[in-house]
């Protein structure tokens, strides 16, 4: 799934997968900002409702605002009402600059790697 | 408009009269583009394309005036001109109180009067639309400077040695300003303390729960709330007065000492305040930064002290500041960025605030997309 950002000609990337029983792979890349947060929360709020281990795998974002932050605070929160185990993947400076930056650090469950995440 | 082709939409089951009305508006030579719909549901699905409806009253499906409220409840409904009988000319007053620009009696109507009636009801409508949207933009600018009058305030720093500036500028193209708001209180002891925060998101909800925490901050530290307090109630307060659960604050508070010697500040997921003393930015001590106001319920924000030299200015800003792109990189701004900008401007002299927000915008290759909010403290003494 593809969203355009029609003030910049960016793009984010959202690539789903399923590796394993219960366990949700979403790999996002591009820009996440207050035109494209609404189409990652969409897909976060809604493949947290089936519970399991949920991964966010953040590798390829280069741009992640605080609309982007308001929706990995209010996943974490879903997750934690389904009983979910919501893991971010965060190795991309242009991710955990501002994940420390906000203190968010100590709220999200951060990984290196996918393979970290799911061990 | 005399030469200016016109669309009317002509709702009319009967083919005599619709050819009748064909007739007429040929006769007299009007750049018109006629189509028809013979029944009211049939209209109402063309009606998008019209600019001037003639609508007969008597259809298959709508009887009366119900069908000209059914269209004229339609959104940028246009202009409607009502064709009635020779013995209805009362249904025709009744419809131009419903809202019918005008009506013409089938029998007693030229193509020069038709023409007439065209023009002055389109024209008439568009007078209308201009005048309702200029009532619009009156309305969202009058919202708006409440809202800054909300966000914005007048600083109670009345006989302080404190100097202060503030600025603010919406983001993007938007006309209404997002979550971003500032204060600053000097109590009797002589201590100043000040606010910023960002209220993630952008928008009237933003912005009123900013006006409602910049408030609520306000009323704690005039109540002399100890400043360790303060935030803990904002967090309640945000968390009572939020519209959704993903909603949350960031937010720098800064506390100067009476002696102006030394400051406490506390970040709440906020940047950290910029320290300027002279030409040189005082890199502050690496603090434990906390979370935003609305994330954990129960936190404890903790204060970190700081010496101030003589001569020094204090910046707290937003992170629209360094959120901006930067030409030929993916990165954005940052801090490190930000601090060589205003190094370079501080070589000029004191007067910063502007020329950096200015090279800011244009290293963004124009408006920042979020809002800036920057609150500079100033040694008075």
């Amino acid at each position: 799934m593809t969203v355009q950002d029609p003030r910049a000609d960016q793009t984010i990337e959202l690539s789903v997968r399923q590796p394993a029983p219960g366990v949700t792979v979403l790999a996002v890349s591009g820009e996440v900002d207050m035109v494209s947060a609404p189409t990652l929360r969409e897909a976060l709020v809604n493949g947290l409702g089936d519970g399991g281990t949920f991964v966010v795998d953040m590798t390829g974002v280069t741009f992640l605002g605080s609309a982007g932050l308001a929706v990995l605070v209010e996943a974490a929160r879903v997750a934690q009402q389904h009983e979910a185990a919501l893991k971010v993947v965060a190795k991309a400076r242009a991710v955990t600059r501002p994940l420390e930056a906000t203190g968010l650090g100590e709220v999200l469950s951060l990984h290196q790697t996918v393979e970290e995440a799911l061990a | 408009m005399r030469n200016k082709t016109v669309r009317v939409l002509l709702v009319e089951d009967d083919d005599g009269d619709a050819v009748l009305v064909e007739a007429l508006l040929e006769e007299a030579s009007a750049p018109f583009v006629l189509s028809r719909a013979e029944t009211l549901a049939e209209a109402e699905r063309m009606l998008s394309d019209a600019e001037c409806v003639l609508l007969d009253l008597g259809l298959p499906d709508s009887q009366g005036l119900a069908g000209l409220r059914r269209l004229l409840a339609k959104p940028n409904a246009p202009a409607i001109l009502v064709l009635t009988g020779l013995d209805d000319e009362r249904e025709g007053i009744d419809a131009v109180a419903a809202g019918a620009e005008d009506y013409l009696i089938k029998g007693k109507v030229d193509g020069e009067l038709l023409l007439r009636g065209v023009r002055y009801a389109v024209e008439r409508r568009r007078a209308e639309d201009a005048q309702r949207k200029l009532r619009e933009v009156e309305l969202l600018a009058s919202e708006r400077s409440r809202l800054e009058r909300g966000l914005l305030p007048r600083a109670l720093l009345q006989n302080s040695d404190v100097g202060l500036e503030v600025r603010y500028q919406p983001g993007g193209q938007r006309m209404l300003l997002g979550g971003d708001f500032y204060d600053a209180v000097g109590m009797p002891d002589g201590t100043v303390h000040a606010i910023i925060g960002d209220v993630c998101g952008h928008g009237p909800d933003e912005a009123a729960l900013g006006v409602c925490l910049r408030i609520a901050w306000r009323a704690l530290v005039l109540a002399g709330e100890p400043a360790e307090k303060v935030l803990k109630t904002l967090d309640q307060v945000l968390v009572a007065e939020r519209h959704g659960d993903g909603i949350f604050t960031t937010a720098c508070m800064v506390s100067v000492a009476p002696d102006r010697r030394s400051v406490r500040y506390f970040l709440a997921g906020h940047p950290e305040p910029l320290l300027v003393t002279g030409e040189e930015i005082v890199e502050l001590p690496r603090s434990k930064v906390g979370v935003p106001l609305g994330v954990l319920p129960d936190y404890t924000w903790a204060g970190v002290d700081v010496p101030l030299p003589a001569g020094w200015s204090l910046a707290c800003y937003t992170d629209g500041l360094i959120e901006g792109r930067v030409p030929d990189d993916v990165d954005r701004l940052g801090v490190e960025r930000l601090c060589e900008i205003l190094a370079r401007h501080l070589r000029n002299g004191p007067t910063w605030v502007d020329p950096v927000i200015a090279e800011v915008t244009e290293l963004n290759g124009g408006p920042l997309d979020d809002d800036v909010a920057i609150l500079l403290l100033k040694d008075g003494k």
